[in-house]
């Protein structure tokens, strides 16, 4: 395969066009569903084929195969010559590339425990035991995990010379237990609804401590079945886990996607409240607020983790929010070139070999301040703390939010006062990050992540992390939006 | 073409049964080929080509239901593939369907492949010309695709079925309003772009006007038939019997009693002369026409012969929704609203609350206020928060010609406008 790759590399850079590239990608994939302390459903997928992206006469073309025999790679290649020759007379405007150094190199994301290497028992044990563990309690009718493990292996060749080799890692998983008053369904699930996915191993699956999670929502299930409901009205709001996740994802992480500022995605992702005007200064959150792009496993294992992006530019730290104030877009080598930025931010990722990549998050953290979650509990007088996430919408321009939880914790006084159930926030993401005055510090701050951000046509997920520690926002509206 | 697909996943099919011994595996294929273009008014800015042959093999295994999707064909693969599979060795062996005989399905009206890059630099210059020409913005996307299914399983039982899927998209913005219109269609001849591509502009223009402020509170709607596709999506596992047996689904003891408005007919249904789609389920069983709704009352549930399992994320769900038509024009329609909202497209329709089928989102593509018939203007991030039983018990009517959406990778929708008496806006 790799001599059929070269050819194809050397024939790429003595063409007539401005840039190529070709991503051999393999994804291999295990998902498994388990249901009332057993094995319900596993599905694999493995699926492996290669992509071409092709810059002809200022216009990028695509095509994408799975039989990877040299005649059918040659004819994608020109496929995908085709493709841009047919669509250089009515490109969107002639595109140019941001520089990128030509690389070579073979990274292998570090894993402790490969879970293709355990047996299926071995894997589902913790899931079994946490749904036994629920299932033991009263009142609690049914509990289901999943378990999910991806090993993507990506080999990037370039026109300009770049032949880059990385095997990377996605694990995560999730458990809830139901219970039911009457016709009303209440869920609790551990580490979110939608998981944590981080770029590990096994490893992921066991620090996320499943079974001794599951004696706290056996608990939080039973309390539940008897808590009030979340009133209307301001409250002071403590986000800590998989929510303040989302509510990163939906606001700047979304937001700071530059495609959006093109329009590029108007008709499905919508587009972006920032503007390039906006850059370099504009107040957006409060000064304590720092939001960063950054892929570097070193910086933690976030699901959003690599060596190189999809473009083959190297995996750097890119503040999106500096001290409360817009600073960066998360970039293209193409919209670099347009916002006139020297380096794109290494946020091209395409979900497979299929699909041409798209600007996306990869781990957009909020940086730690100070202090503990115990501590901003202490400081809050009248207030609600949240973790999971139930239902959330967010308007085109990425300002107008509702976010709805599984349940919460009513602070009153500074102390903890009971289990709420199906408490609602809502706000605009200037002012609502602009009321931050507190994020918990170094101890508290973990990565958090999900498997299925949706964006482009055709439609494409990519797993995204999200680095945080519990912060607090001022004065929140509760409550249904009116 | 088809002939070619045929061959190729029964030449594939021999193989995998050859390396497989006396595994009874189910096996299905799926084969896709075509591109996908996306455009601006300013032109194209992505575009990509795909070819794609995949292969599904499941079991029951000795503890769950066991599936492996693979595109490598090497012996190799199909080697690692089944032992995969086999890894959970099945002890109980999948039952095969009863033979009946599958529902005509034409939904195959083929197209020159390489055609295609040249075909959808015609249509998108075209729809770019009138934009410019309406001194408008806008934003789609085209579409063209062949697609095969070949489904056969250890007992002999052999299905297969192709299909063509055209779809073409535009979300104009003239000023500060916006109108979206979409076509689908297996059978790409059908595509008026000028009809499109005017139809959102005149839509953007309408919304143009003036900004109308909504305050919160329960209006009158009138759904575009995709709005009311993604409204109801909620609802769509809760048709499963076994769920609903179990009574883990809204619907639980509900058969037979009224639960919506006697204006509100679904089925499923891709016997519909109107409707395309897949005419087998996961297990090969033949599809055949489920009355779902049946005037406000809950009349069927879905089991064998609707199988998704191992293809969707639930077991079983509806694939080819049908809403009765009504007798109505859309201007009709319009005519009889006192107070109302034109809901175009909706995004983020996310559930609050399952049991109660409280659902909130968010209005987008161009949102109409009505008031005594006529359209007065735009609204814009209008939320909305209410249950969709409440909702789809105050269905009041519906237009008399239907649009085919697609729906899924093997169904399709094929809905008309619907005109609710109360949404709860927020």
């Amino acid at each position: 395969m790799e001599k059929i790759l070269a050819r194809l590399q050397e024939r790429m850079s003595q063409m007539d066009c401005e840039y190529a590239d070709l991503r051999y990608v393999k994804t291999e994939r295990l998902r498994i569903r388990t249901k009332d302390g057993h094995l319900d459903e596993r599905k694999e997928t493995v699926s492996r084929g290669v992509g071409f992206h092709v810059l002809q006469d200022g216009t990028f073309g695509f095509s994408a195969t799975g039989d990877l025999s040299e005649k059918s790679l040659s004819q994608h290649l020109r496929q995908a010559c085709e493709m841009a020759r047919q669509f250089s007379s009515i490109r969107h405007t002639e595109v140019k590339l941001a520089q990128a150094k030509p690389v070579r190199r073979k990274w292998t994301m570090p894993i402790q425990n490969d879970p293709w290497k355990l047996s299926l028992d071995e894997k589902i044990a913790p899931h079994v035991a946490a749904e036994e563990r629920l299932l033991r309690t009263n009142g609690i009718e049914s509990a289901t995990g999943l378990l999910d493990f991806t090993k993507k292996t990506v080999l990037f060749v370039s026109s300009e010379g770049s032949w880059i080799e990385q095997v990377l890692y996605r694990t995560g998983g999730w458990i809830y237990g139901e219970t039911w008053q009457g016709r009303e369904k209440i869920r609790r699930s551990w580490p979110g609804p939608s998981g944590i996915f981080r770029s590990q191993g096994y490893e992921a699956i066991e620090e996320m401590g499943f079974e001794k999670e599951a004696g706290r929502l056996a608990e939080e299930l039973k309390e539940l079945r008897k808590s009030p409901e979340a009133t209307s009205g301001r409250f002071d709001l403590i986000l800590k886990g998989s929510i303040l996740a989302l509510q990163i994802h939906e606001t700047f992480g979304h937001a700071s996607e530059s495609d959006r500022v093109y329009g590029y995605e108007d008709n499905f992702g919508g587009r972006t409240f920032l503007n390039p005007g906006l850059l370099g200064g504009y107040p957006v959150a409060s000064s304590i607020v720092n939001l960063v792009s950054d892929s570097i496993l070193k910086s933690g294992p976030g699901a959003g983790c690599f060596a190189y992006d999809d473009e083959g530019i190297p995996a750097h730290p890119v503040e999106i929010v500096r001290k409360g104030n817009f600073n960066a877009y998360l970039t293209s080598r193409e919209t670099a070139f347009f916002l006139n930025q020297l380096k794109p931010s290494s946020n091209m990722v395409a979900q497979d070999w299929s699909n041409f990549p798209l600007i996306r998050m990869t781990n957009t953290s909020l940086l730690p301040g100070h202090g503990s979650l115990r501590e901003m509990i202490a400081e809050t007088k009248d207030g609600f703390l949240l973790d999971n996430e139930l239902s959330w919408s967010i308007d085109e321009m990425r300002l107008g939010f509702q976010i709805g939880a599984e349940a919460g914790y009513r602070i009153q006084n500074g102390k903890l006062k009971g289990l709420v159930r199906f408490p609602v926030y809502h706000g605009n993401t200037i002012d609502f990050w602009k009321a931050c005055d507190g994020i918990a510090g170094k101890k508290e701050w973990q990565f958090w992540g999900f498997p299925d951000c949706g964006k482009g046509g055709p439609y494409q997920e990519a797993f995204t992390g999200h680095g945080l520690a519990p912060a607090r926002f001022r004065n929140v509206s509760m409550g249904r939006e009116a | 073409m088809k002939e070619e697909f045929l061959a190729r996943a029964r030449e594939l099919t021999g193989r995998i049964r050859a390396q497989a011994g006396k595994t009874p595996l189910q096996i299905f294929i799926r084969i896709k080929k075509g591109a996908l273009v996306r455009f601006t008014n300013n032109g194209v800015h992505q575009n990509g080509f795909q070819d794609l042959f995949h292969y599904t093999l499941s079991l029951p295994g000795a503890k769950g239901f066991s599936s492996i999707e693979s595109n490598d064909l090497s012996p190799e693969g199909i080697q690692t593939a089944i032992t995969q599979l086999t890894h959970s060795a099945a002890k109980s062996f999948p039952k095969s369907p009863p033979f009946q005989k599958l529902p005509r399905v034409k939904e195959w009206f083929p197209f020159d492949l390489p055609e295609i890059p040249g075909k959808a630099a015609r249509v998108i210059r075209k729809a770019v010309e009138l934009i410019r020409h309406d001194r408008a913005s806008a934003n789609g996307y085209y579409s063209a695709y062949h697609r095969f299914f070949y489904f056969a399983n250890a007992q002999g039982l052999e299905r297969s079925h192709a299909a063509t899927a055209v779809r073409f998209g535009v979300t104009a913005t003239k000023g500060e309003g916006k109108g979206y219109l979409s076509f689908y269609h297996p059978d790409g001849k059908r595509l008026d772009v000028t009809d499109i591509v005017e139809g959102a502009l005149q839509l953007a223009a309408r919304a143009a006007e003036r900004e109308v402020q909504v305050k919160p509170g329960v209006y009158e709607c009138v759904f575009s038939p995709r709005a009311f596709l993604e409204l109801i999506e909620p609802l769509r596992r809760h048709f499963d019997a076994q769920l609903a047996k179990d009574g883990k689904s809204v619907f639980s003891g509900l058969l037979g009693k009224k639960i919506f408005s006697s204006t509100l007919t679904i089925s499923d249904d891709v016997t519909h002369s109107g409707q395309f789609g897949l005419p087998f389920d996961a297990g090969g069983a033949s599809k055949k026409k489920v009355v779902l709704i049946r005037r406000g009352v809950l009349s069927g549930l879905l089991g064998e012969g609707h199988s998704t399992r191992g293809m969707a994320e639930h077991p079983f769900n509806p694939e080819n929704l049908v809403v009765e038509p009504g007798n109505l024009s859309l201007g009709d329609l319009f005519q009889r609203i006192r107070k109302g909202i034109f809901i175009n497209k909706i995004w983020y329709h996310t559930l609050v609350r399952e049991s109660r089928m409280e659902v909130t989102g968010l209005a987008t593509a161009g949102s109409l206020y009505i008031e005594k018939g006529r359209i007065q203007g735009r609204v814009v991030h209008l939320r909305y928060h209410d249950s969709l039983f409440s909702i789809l018990a105050s269905v009041r009517g519906a237009t008399r010609d239907p649009l085919l959406l697609k729906d899924g990778e093997r169904g399709a929708a094929l809905f008309p406008h619907l005109w609710v008496s109360r949404l709860k806006v927020v």
